[in-house]
């Protein structure tokens, strides 16, 4: 059964390509939304195993869809991660990936990288 | 009508009579005045410069109970032998000349250490006949003047010194507010390219990943593409590490342990280009508090910096030491830098290389972000601006200069804190 990723990026050129990429390999299925204020109904509707979620957009910021998500009785269980511009990579991982209890990768990723880390969440 | 016997009150033609044979001078009644009364010291001396008369303000200065005791009597006799002997020179001129010394300056040393000022004139003393028999002159104490003059030239001084901090205060503030924007431009700009490349990234390993059988050239444009956006990368990363190094997690170092886990991170490239290593750590340096991964990259930096600077082998020094200061050092840093004082305890790292050191007129510009001498794409001249960055957070100083015997020599303190 193939995995069900949902990424929330306002930068569609990036959202594509991650659902290129991650489509080519067979094993996953992408949804995107690049309007932050169209996550929750979104991932209602696909009801994703994991969650890729940028911080910096406009309109509803990473930060407000991530607590509407968890307010979300049933959503909340699904393991999100942020992915974004604004932390670089070696300060995530002196916090062992986690900050402020939530899993992070900084871009730039390859996609290599992204992928071990939906495997990983989507394993645990 | 004039009543006998009544003492007459002197008429106005009395006293003018008088005083015009008063100012003949005839019983020598005006000079003695003026010699008895005068605050100046006056005195007339003979060839050998031996006092013939001095008045009593001289006497009382020197100590004596009558003018009279000074007869005979030579400066050697009062002062110092140095003012002697000045003195004494002055008057041999007096005598071969005849030219008199007008409003010299002197300074007077007494025997009790005291020291005075004096505006002097001195003059030839001539007989009836003209011939020059002797010397004498009066002399102004200015002490107070001369006193007064030193205190304004102070004054004059600190404010002068007072100028050149506002100055150097004024450009060292007009620095750190450019380095800040330059931070805060930086951190916004590196926010925003780093989207662009991530999505140049991940096309490229699509690219890859979808393109399994690339002839070699297409193969080598894209690596150049992936190398040119990793490159692009580096640099941001640079920019953010430059604009986000105000947040500290201090913590007791060992700064020599810091060093060490420096060096292990460059060791390879020591060994490649045939670095001979010298760490020249002092045991037992009192804990600093630092924020250990940024000093960290702080020493990976001027490390780096050495390396590349001996691309043909070298010798790369680290020495530490502890030091107490034995004068208060000027703040020439910038506005986040400490003050350091006399009596502070410092512990002291100094890095050198023995390669070829840095020209002159780059010495002012190393630390500034952009700046760099290294080859395009082999640096992103943010290096030394982070160091110096990290350096002020820490209240710490660093100097980068050329060692006289050839090569460039950093040195970081850091004041060290005593229970």
């Amino acid at each position: 059964m193939k995995k069900k990723v949902l990424i929330i990026d306002d930068e569609a050129a990036f959202t594509n390509i991650v659902k290129l990429t991650l489509e080519g390999r067979e094993n996953y299925e992408v949804c995107v939304e690049n309007k932050s204020r169209q996550a929750i109904a979104t991932a209602r509707k696909f009801w994703p195993d994991i969650i890729i979620l940028d911080v910096v957009m406009p309109d509803l910021d990473g930060g407000e869809v991530f607590t509407q998500i968890m307010a979300d009785p049933v959503l909340k269980r699904i393991p999100i991660i942020f992915l974004t511009a604004i932390v670089r990579q070696n300060e995530i991982d002196e916090h062992d990936g986690m900050i402020g209890g939530s899993f992070y990768i900084a871009k730039p990723v390859s996609a290599d990288g992204l992928i071990a880390a939906i495997d990983d969440h989507i394993r645990s | 009508m004039t009543v006998m016997g009544e003492p007459r009150a002197k008429s106005e033609a009395d006293m003018n009579s008088e005083s015009q044979k008063l100012a003949s001078g005839q019983d020598g009644f005006l000079l003695r005045n003026l010699l008895q009364n005068i605050p100046d010291h006056i005195y007339f001396k003979d060839r050998q410069s031996r006092f013939i008369l001095i008045n009593p303000a001289l006497a009382r200065v020197i100590g004596l109970r009558s003018p009279e005791d000074a007869v005979g009597k030579t400066d050697f006799d009062i002062f110092t032998q140095e003012h002697a002997e000045a003195a004494l020179a002055d008057e041999q001129e007096i005598l071969r000349t005849g030219v008199p010394l007008v409003g010299k300056e002197e300074k007077e040393t007494w025997p009790d250490g005291t020291v005075s000022w004096v505006t002097s004139t001195k003059l030839p003393l001539r007989n009836k006949q003209g011939d020059i028999v002797g010397t004498f002159g009066i002399s102004r104490d200015i002490t107070d003047r001369k006193h007064a003059e030193e205190a304004l030239k102070l004054a004059v001084s600190d404010l002068h010194k007072s100028r050149d901090d506002l100055r150097s205060a004024h450009q060292q503030l007009m620095h750190a507010e450019r380095m800040e924007t330059v931070g805060r431009i930086a951190a916004g700009i590196a926010h925003e390219v780093q989207n662009p490349l991530q999505i140049l990234l991940m096309s490229l390993d699509y690219l890859f990943q979808r393109m399994p059988d690339r002839d070699p050239v297409l193969d080598g444009v894209l690596n150049e593409m992936r190398h040119a956006t990793l490159r692009a990368n580096k640099i941001i990363r640079g920019l953010l590490d430059f604009s986000r190094s105000e947040d500290l997690v201090l913590k007791a170092q060992d700064i020599n342990k810091l060093l060490d886990n420096a060096m292990a991170l460059v060791k390879h490239t020591v060994r490649q280009h045939q670095i001979d290593l010298q760490m020249q750590l002092a045991p037992e340096l009192p804990p600093l508090a630092l924020d250990g991964m940024k000093i960290e990259q702080v020493f990976v930096n001027l490390f780096t910096n050495a390396i590349h600077a001996m691309p043909d082998g070298g010798v790369l020094t680290a020495r530490t030491r502890a030091e107490r200061l034995t004068e208060t050092l000027r703040d020439f840093g910038s506005r986040e830098a400490g003050h350091f004082y006399a009596g502070d305890l410092v512990v002291i790292v100094e890095i050198e290389d023995t390669g070829q050191g840095i020209p002159p007129e780059i010495l002012r510009k190393i630390f500034d972000p952009f700046f760099t001498t290294k080859a395009t794409g082999k640096g992103t001249g943010l290096g030394l601006a982070i160091v110096k960055r990290i350096i002020d957070l820490h209240s710490g100083e660093i100097e980068i200069d050329n060692r006289p015997e050839g090569g460039a020599r950093c040195r970081l303190m850091f004041k060290a804190h005593e229970k």
